[in-house]
């Protein structure tokens, strides 16, 4: 059955560095807009002082100001390691990876439930405009933070995406954010199989509910057995 | 000291203030706005912000007003998407190219976060890191004045430093992702990074997930083999911590950029990541040299040219000259 994304990977790729609040705090948040101010205002002083009517010296000054402003907060941003976006700290694949993916870094599954409770595995566009990738990272995260009502609503958000894409393909209609051929359109980070290429693959039953498991594995055990893993399941809608 | 200084300051001048001529820039333009346009077609970024609103749980009201984003406004985020895709054709095509440049940088400054707001400020790793300073870069200096349908500014009369230090800028963006790549690897795990053990781990984890997966052969295979995953890390380390000497050589170019190149698509099949900030090395290749080198082949011009020094033209491959 097809299985998870790359919430855990994901992480590892963020180097161990699962929660993202040091860069999302709030000082952070106006220290980066502020940055990239400064950044807007000193490109606007190269361009005002390179008007035919400025002089050669003051366009020098306000250039080298501008470049030395762009390599130090980019320099600061890498070195420092933390994230000013747009000016990053680019930690790409930094991590150890552990030998088990387990509770740190579970990976969610999201299954639909047809009218007999049949779990259907969902394509990964069912999702879109939210990626996969990031909605993966959000269940981790923040699904666990809603109250009950919160997570009904965004549960039952899900399942009509799912519905919704799984009748499009059944018609033969195009799904996600990428109508043309697959060639034509830029993938997400992480690459992601389209389980549903043809109506045929689609279910033909429609989905009535949505189920949300987390799964751990040892690396080496499922090498030899993709199989061998444990689900726990997180959150079903409607729920029983 | 005195001297140590100028020196520096004789360094700094020669590095971003050589005379060039404007062909690398208006060519860095088109890749820019073509691989920016690419992505924002790729992607329904406006769309996000009709999601429900128990999805912006974790975007606070700093993060909102850092990229004036907030939830429930998908009919404005779709008319700013278009702007952004007029924008990105213009600064394309040269039409009004550093208005368009300056217009698409500030509104996929506004749009990108869209892609991770639900929970995380950064949109780094998707795409459009590069492409908002990149564009913004390009407004501020005299892009427009080449490959444009309507030129912008004067003429371009020759040789200008204008035509060099953005050029250098933006392949510093470039270069700063390999470096810093490698400086957290080593700030966050060491020498060890580049164990065997630790690479295979990191090629089961990208293959056997089957639903982030499209790749599964070729990283297993790798993962099987104690020696290639220890040429992976250590030419890993080796191509991200020497990846900025692409800046000041010309025959590192010919070599590293190439090598980039095919360790992207190693990565792309062995470890299904797709790293999109490929196509931009594009802007390390020197457009003025081969289209030099074109001509000269095709017996239209003369075998003698000038280089952006001013001095004769050795003629060696197309890489970057400045």
């Amino acid at each position: 059955m097809p299985g998870c994304p790359g919430p855990a990977l994901r992480r590892v790729l963020a180097a161990g560095d699962p929660v993202q609040f040091p860069e999302g705090a709030s000082v952070l948040n106006l220290l980066s807009a502020a940055l990239f101010l400064g950044f807007l205002l000193l490109g606007g002083a190269v361009v005002w002082q390179s008007r035919p009517q400025g002089s050669l010296p003051s366009k020098k000054k306000a250039l080298n100001f501008f470049l030395g402003y762009t390599l130090m907060v980019s320099f600061g941003a890498g070195l420092s390691q933390r994230e000013l976006w747009p000016f990053s700290r680019w930690e790409l694949i930094a991590g150890i990876v552990p030998p088990a993916v387990g509770e740190r870094f579970a990976h969610p599954r999201l299954v639909a439930l047809d009218e007999q409770g049949e779990e259907h595995a969902i394509d990964f566009r069912a999702y879109e405009p939210l990626a996969f990738d990031e909605l993966s990272s959000w269940i981790n995260r923040e699904f666990p933070k809603l109250d009950p009502t919160e997570k009904r609503r965004a549960a039952r958000y899900l399942l009509e995406r799912a519905e919704n894409a799984r009748a499009r393909v059944r018609s033969g209609l195009p799904v996600g954010t990428r109508r043309w051929p697959i060639l034509l359109s830029a993938p997400y980070f992480l690459l992601h199989p389209r389980i549903w290429p043809s109506p045929s693959a689609a279910p033909a039953e429609p989905f009535v509910g949505l189920r949300i498991y987390t799964e751990t594995w040892n690396l080496e055990e499922r090498q030899q057995d993709p199989h061998n893993l444990k689900r726990v399941l997180l959150y079903q809608y409607p729920e029983p | 000291m005195t001297s140590f200084s100028s020196r520096l300051a004789d360094a700094w001048t020669q590095f971003w203030f050589s005379p060039a001529l404007p062909l690398n820039l208006a060519v860095a333009r088109i890749v820019f706005a073509a691989h920016a346009l690419w992505m924002v077609l790729s992607r329904d970024l406006a769309g996000i912000s009709g999601v429900p609103v128990e999805f912006w749980h974790a975007a606070g009201p700093t993060l909102r007003w850092r990229y004036l984003l907030f939830p429930g406004h998908s009919g404005l985020e779709h008319a700013l998407q278009l702007l952004t895709l007029a924008a990105l054709l213009a600064a394309m095509l040269g039409v009004f190219a550093r208005a368009s440049c300056f217009l698409a940088g500030l509104l996929l400054y506004h749009l990108a976060p869209l892609e991770t707001i639900i929970w995380t400020v950064s949109p780094y790793a998707r795409g459009l890191t590069i492409s908002v300073l990149a564009l913004l870069v390009l407004a501020f200096s005299r892009s427009g004045e080449c490959l444009a349908l309507l030129p912008s500014g004067r003429r371009h009369e020759g040789l200008d430093s204008d035509f060099q230090w953005p050029v250098k800028l933006l392949q510093m963006f470039l270069a700063q992702i390999y470096f810093f790549s490698f400086y957290s690897k080593l700030a966050v795990a060491g020498w060890r990074w580049a164990a065997p053990r630790n690479m295979r781990n990191f090629l089961l984890i990208s293959t056997e997930p089957d639903q982030v997966s499209v790749f599964h052969w070729f990283g297993n295979w790798l993962a099987d083999h104690a020696i290639l995953c220890l040429v992976i890390g250590v030419g890993t380390l080796l191509l991200e911590g020497t990846f900025f000497l692409v800046l000041f050589s010309p025959r590192a170019r010919q070599v590293l950029v190439p090598v980039a190149v095919a360790f992207h698509l190693g990565v792309l099949f062995s470890m299904n990541i797709f790293f999109h900030n490929t196509f931009q090395l594009l802007i390390f290749v020197d457009w003025d040299r081969l289209r030099r080198r074109l001509k000269t082949a095709s017996g239209s011009a003369s075998p003698v040219s000038f280089q952006p020094s001013g001095r004769r033209d050795e003629s060696t491959a197309g890489a970057s000259s400045s």
